[in-house]
């Protein structure tokens, strides 16, 4: 009999990430040969994608931001012209206890 | 209208001024001009970083990401700040414009914590080989994004009473804590994560870099400002409102239902 593991032989394992020392610093590339060379440009599209977002995002919000206020400051005007047409009217009556 | 109450509640007078929609003052005149500010500042930055700053010699393209990533979690910083400080000193004495400053401060936090954990993964798949992987500063930067996704959360669906922004409240000063944690992730326990510019770093090897770097930081700050400024003004005028509101059906001059 089969054990899970032999019915599927090529299920896709995670590779360990690299036990690397951690980066403490960015040097440039030195001279023109090496920004000339296909490997600075290799992951430019992530940059692309992240800056990307980025954007999204502060545009989101800043938007949602500005229509949030716009409909607040319409409403606020409406109840102001309402408030002060009835500022001259005598006081609403108490409630009964 | 100002609205005079009685005691027992019931309205006793009424003058007519302004709510939420006072004349432009020098301070908000400020604003459209530090959100320019900030903006061209970020298109600077952007300049910068990709026509002005070298790749960088292992890394290449991807570590342009840096320029913004960095400045973006100092931006979280700062809103993390201001909402403690508006959180502590609504507990302290609860006024409508602390309150306003807290809640701006939760908002701009989840808007920078949204940019430095997208960026993030972003930038760690070319040069980890994955995009998320659970070491320190990530766990701790998530747990702090998601502290600030409550608070906003909370604010926004669990009504707007005294003890729901006291609750509120005490979220924006305990979630502070995590700050120093995030901070000194790195070197308490290690990762894959780079220390460049923090203690132990070796900093940036161009001068471009520098600059490029130092101007993304002075845009973020500058940005910070204006958002959290835009956001304290979005929930100051929306407790404004609420107060007119009530004074409202109190003098009896709208129905009750219709806001």
């Amino acid at each position: 009999m089969q054990t899970p593991a032999e019915a599927s032989p090529e299920k896709p394992v995670a590779k360990p990430l690299p036990t690397e020392t951690p980066r403490t610093g960015f040097g440039a590339v030195e001279g023109q040969a090496a920004s000339q060379d296909a490997g600075p440009m290799a992951n430019f599209g992530f940059t692309v994608a992240a800056y990307a977002v980025l954007w999204v995002v502060l545009t989101v919000f800043l938007l949602s931001t500005w229509r949030k206020q716009l409909a607040l400051d319409k409403r606020l005007g409406t109840l102001e012209d309402a408030l002060a047409k009835g500022a001259g009217a005598p006081p609403a009556p108490a409630p009964k206890s | 209208v100002t609205t005079r109450r009685n005691l027992d509640g019931r309205v006793s007078s009424r003058s007519v001024s302004h709510y939420g929609s006072p004349p432009m003052t020098t301070r908000e005149r400020l604003f459209p001009g530090t959100t320019s500010l900030a903006l061209g500042l970020v298109l600077l930055t952007l300049y910068w970083s990709f026509f002005r700053a070298p790749f960088e010699r292992v890394m290449g393209a991807a570590q342009k990401i840096f320029y913004f990533h960095v400045p973006a979690a100092m931006g979280l910083y700062l809103s993390a700040a201001v909402c403690f400080v508006g959180s502590a000193a609504y507990l302290y004495k609860p006024s409508d414009a602390r309150d306003a400053l807290a809640r701006a401060g939760g908002d701009t936090a989840v808007c920078f914590g949204m940019m430095v954990m997208t960026t993030g993964p972003i930038w760690a798949r070319p040069i980890w080989g994955v995009y998320w992987t659970w070491e320190p500063r990530l766990m701790t930067l998530l747990l702090q994004v998601m502290i600030y996704v409550a608070y906003v959360m909370l604010r926004g669906f669990a009504g707007d009473g005294d003890g729901e922004r006291k609750f509120a409240a005490a979220l924006g000063v305990l979630g502070a804590a995590n700050l120093p944690i995030i901070h000194y992730a790195v070197q308490f326990w290690g990762g894959n994560h780079p220390r460049v510019v923090s203690e132990g770093g070796g900093g940036l090897g161009h001068p471009d870099m520098k600059i490029a770097f130092g101007i993304g930081m002075l845009a973020f700050s500058v940005l910070t400002a204006s958002l959290v400024w835009s956001r304290f003004r979005l929930h100051l005028t929306a407790s404004r409102l609420a107060r007119a509101e009530e004074d409202a059906v109190a003098l009896g001059l709208v129905a009750e239902e219709s806001y």
